[in-house]
């Protein structure tokens, strides 16, 4: 009797452990490897900003310089996250990934949506990670919510990606 | 049964380790500073040890910031707030109505007293992306009344409308064309400010129309109706155009089309001009 209790205790902790452990995305670590780096720009924007036009509750993005090694790395993580996701656009040229939109399930709360973006240019490379109440249907409606956003830094506007 | 249960337990292990950032919680760091004082009067060295505790909460990491080459910079932010427009089809309405009536024998009409009511309640918009333009639709009515000036009233005669003048000995105190019409526009409007302008067509469906005229005959009043239906286009088409400001506009209507049927009544191309409250 007592092995059954303990085995279904350990059971339940893997599972719940197992659904925890889900909410960490691999792409998560390119942010703090490239975005205090020479070239790069890293934005995040929380709800305080975004909730006055869109239903994007959080958004970081990261432009950086794009070289092999970034790009190697970017599109190996990006395969473990989106490995099993929902891949809600993408445009391969030369069987590359030159851009993708990818919808890689909810947040550990359940209700929050967890979005990728990905944009490979000759010499830029963009990555940006969102999360939002809406189905992934509505992203590009809520995307282009984001060009009402006015950024100014040192007088000139950021432009969201 | 032991293997599976330290199994499960190993997996169990494995997977907590792997769920990191799960939870960020405070952090307390507890400082202990040792001081040493000096007794002036013994001259001994005293050794006093003093035990502070400091809270430090972690930062948010779901600040909002902009990085630079590493560099933090601060920022403004705006949001361009859509301007939603509405349109400006619905309200009530009244104008004074004409037409050419040089051709048109002993149809001479009493502006005066020809009026349009309009009563608009209905209106579907659409704005153009975010600019000041919208397409504008909707439902409304309009009831026409034309009265007119010579002693002829309008009367279908072998299937042919025309004005009949009155048998002699008559004179008709009044002569007139009702028409009344359910409307559907389709508009262009623009804004900017209090200022608007739209134009475009409308349909005219027509539910009701009559000629009647009122006489009196040895002091007693006749009021006789002199045909319903009067080959009146069923479905009519006119132009309009609508000049404001906030909920006052002015409006106008021209028809390009006779208002009656071809070749079974008058060549009759009516124009309207009238005011408009916007509700």
């Amino acid at each position: 009797m007592k092995y059954k209790v303990l085995m279904l205790y350990c059971l339940l902790q893997i599972v719940s452990m197992s659904a925890l452990a889900q909410d960490h995305l691999n792409i998560k670590s390119i942010f703090d490897k490239y975005g205090k780096q020479e070239g790069s720009v890293l934005v995040q924007l929380s709800s305080d900003i975004l909730s006055q036009g869109s239903n994007i509750t959080f958004y970081k993005s990261l432009i950086m310089n794009n070289d092999v090694a970034k790009e190697r790395d970017v599109l190996n993580l990006l395969k473990l996250d989106i490995d099993k996701n929902v891949i809600v656009s993408e445009v391969k040229k030369n069987g590359k990934v030159e851009s993708g939109t990818y919808y890689v399930g909810k947040d550990k709360s359940g209700k929050t949506g967890e979005y990728i973006l990905y944009k490979n240019k000759p010499d830029k490379i963009t990555i940006v990670y969102l999360k939002g109440n809406f189905p992934p249907a509505r992203l590009d409606s809520e995307l282009k919510k984001l060009k009402d956003l006015f950024i100014y830094v040192n007088d000139k506007r950021l432009k969201i990606q | 049964m032991k293997k599976i249960v330290v199994f499960l337990a190993f997996c169990f292990v494995v997977i907590s380790a792997n769920a990191d950032e799960i939870v960020l919680q405070d952090t307390i760091v507890k400082t202990v500073q040792i001081i040493k004082e000096i007794n002036r009067n013994t001259g001994d060295t005293v050794i006093v040890s003093m035990t502070e505790t400091q809270e430090l909460i972690p930062k948010d990491d779901n600040e909002s910031s902009v990085l630079y080459n590493g560099s933090t910079y601060n920022f403004i932010f705006s949001w361009n707030k859509r301007k939603s427009l509405s349109s400006h089809w619905t309200g009530f309405g009244m104008g004074f109505m004409n037409y050419s009536d040089k051709d048109i024998p002993f149809g001479k009409l009493k502006m005066s007293s020809s009026h349009n009511f309009t009563v608009n309640l209905f209106d579907f918009h659409k704005q153009i992306g975010k600019t000041n333009w919208l397409f504008v639709s909707g439902i409304g009515t309009e009831w026409s009344r034309y009265h007119f000036d010579d002693n002829a009233a309008l009367t279908q005669v072998n299937g042919v409308t025309s004005f009949v003048p009155a048998p002699e000995g008559v004179n008709y105190k009044s002569t007139k064309l009702l028409a009344y019409y359910i409307t559907i526009p389709l508009l262009l409007e623009y804004q900017v400010s209090d200022f608007h302008i739209s134009g475009g067509v409308v349909g005219f469906f027509k539910y009701y129309s009559k000629s009647q005229v009122k006489y009196y005959e040895n002091d007693k009043k006749q009021v006789v109706n002199m045909g319903r239906d009067l080959n009146i286009r069923p479905i009519d088409m006119r132009l309009r155009l609508q000049v404001g400001i906030r909920d006052v506009s002015v409006y106008g209507y021209y028809a390009p089309f006779s208002m009656f049927e071809k070749d079974k009544g008058p060549d009759l191309n009516t124009y309207t001009i009238g005011v408009m409250l916007g509700i």
